[in-house]
């Protein structure tokens, strides 16, 4: 039992204060937590591999989190994890379980994409990620986990590798289990430390090349690109505003007139009219009008 | 037998702008007119000549009017034994005016004018037909014809005189004007 107390215990400290829906989406991230007894978290918690996981590995070349506290805090603390996210570069998470390391990057606004791999390492352990520690990770980032399943790959048998191939086999069943050098602890930590550094190098660039479902780049979506757009230039939202709505503004008023117009080419001018109301006759003489009959007397 | 007299026919060129001065600016003053001739200046023009050929009429029918609801030839008619006789009744001088109101009609629309055309004659020696009630025609004499317009409020333009007719001896009316 580690001096935490019950995984079971750890896990939920560490969910407290997410909404309930994150915390239960982080924690289906990964098929094999469930999976994880209490005795494989405890193993990983141990981190059984020390030259890849020790934070003593960790070069300040590939961790810009490094200038951060160094020895004393655990790089799968959430603190270290939350100093990395300050520092907008990708933690070194190889060698944490990713049972304690999803909730912290979930709230540092790091999204991880969990993937399991075949490897002698305790089911969880992460034994790669990507982008690698140090390279640059904005808030808001995907970062993907490869972790162990805890199964040991079996070797090769059905499908024989070409016969003409010579180059290294690159699959992930031979290229995981690199076994650390026996060294015994007690000479190799105080004087080989840079030798240690050489091999977790070697271990990660082997990692890497054994990468083996890599996602593709996550191309952004097309509302995505327009609110990053929208966001970016706001003087261009307002110059498309104002350019839209004069062009609504004048196809209506040309509209019109030109319905009008056309509609009286089509039908031809109206026609017009006139009609003559007469008013009463005045008739002015003077004396009697009739002065008599033709003909007559 | 003479040939009809047609008031548009009398009308000289300035007559003839002169009363379609009037009767654009009568049309302006309508406002429904106005809307509907607004932005077309050839409806505004249509309607005008609408009124000038409005006055294709007979001049001496239209004045003839005055004739046929005179007093003194009603009670001259009234003398006589038989009523449906033929006579021909010698008058004194005298003068007849009468308004013409045009009214523009567009796409079935009617739109009174606010203008008269005063149509005036001055009769000397003239000699009317009469038969069955009805008067026939009018001959013999002299006629002045004269114009006058008048459009809303403004005033009378003076009277223009068209044209000075030496009758003949027999001008009869399309039609037979009933004497009342």
């Amino acid at each position: 039992m580690l001096p935490g107390g019950d995984p079971m215990t750890l896990r939920l400290i560490a969910l407290n204060g997410l909404r309930l829906s994150v915390a239960g989406a982080l924690l289906c991230l990964s098929p094999a937590f469930a999976q994880t007894s209490p005795s494989q978290t405890q193993a990983a918690k141990t981190r059984v591999s020390p030259v890849t996981h020790s934070p003593a590995t960790q070069t300040p070349a590939v961790n810009a989190a490094a200038d951060q506290p160094k020895s004393r805090i655990d790089p799968c603390s959430a603190a270290w994890i939350q100093a990395a996210a300050r520092a907008q570069v990708a933690p070194n998470l190889i060698g944490c379980t990713i049972q304690d390391v999803a909730v912290p990057l979930a709230r540092v606004g790091i999204l991880p994409s969990p993937s399991e791999h075949d490897g002698p390492e305790p089911a969880g352990t992460i034994i790669a990620q990507k982008p690698v520690a140090g390279e640059p990770l904005k808030r808001g980032g995907t970062l993907s986990l490869q972790f162990s399943t805890g199964k040991v790959p079996q070797p090769a048998q059905e499908t024989p590798a070409p016969a003409t191939s010579a180059e290294p086999e690159t699959s992930p069943a031979s290229a995981a289990p690199v076994e650390p050098e026996p060294v015994p602890e007690s000479a190799a930590a105080p004087s080989s430390e840079t030798a240690q550094s050489a091999t977790a190098e070697s271990v990660q660039s082997d990692v890497e090349t054994a990468w083996p479902t890599e996602p593709p780049p996550k191309q952004p979506s097309v509302w995505e690109a327009i609110l990053s757009f929208l966001t970016t230039y706001p003087l261009a939202i307002l110059i498309g505003l104002g350019v839209a709505i004069t062009a609504i503004v004048l196809s209506l008023s040309g509209g019109k007139g030109g319905r009008k117009t056309s509609r009286k080419s089509s039908r031809g001018l109206p026609q017009v009219t006139c009609e003559a109301e007469f008013g009463p006759g005045r008739l002015v003489v003077r004396g009697p009008l009739v002065l008599g009959e033709k003909g007559g007397g | 037998m003479p040939q009809s007299i047609w008031l548009d026919s009398l009308l000289d060129d300035e007559t003839r702008a002169d009363v379609e001065t009037r009767a654009a600016e009568a049309a302006d003053k309508d406002y429904a007119l106005r809307r509907l001739t607004a932005g077309l200046p050839l409806l505004r023009d249509l309607v005008a000549r609408a009124v000038s050929a409005c006055l294709h009429v007979d001049p001496l029918a239209v004045l003839a009017d005055a004739w046929c609801t005179a007093d003194d030839i009603h009670g001259y008619r009234e003398t006589m034994r038989d009523k449906d006789k033929p006579l021909v009744l010698k008058l004194a001088a005298h003068s007849i005016e009468r308004d013409i109101r045009p009214t523009v009609v567009i796409d079935a629309k009617r739109f009174a004018l606010g203008m008269a055309v005063t149509l005036g004659g001055a009769f000397e020696g003239v000699e009317l037909s009469i038969q069955k009630g009805h008067l026939i025609s009018v001959g013999s004499g002299a006629c002045s014809l004269s114009l006058r317009l008048k459009a809303g409020e403004q005033a009378a333009s003076p009277w223009k005189t068209l044209q000075f007719l030496q009758l003949p001896a027999e001008y009869r009316f399309a039609q037979p004007l009933k004497i009342y």
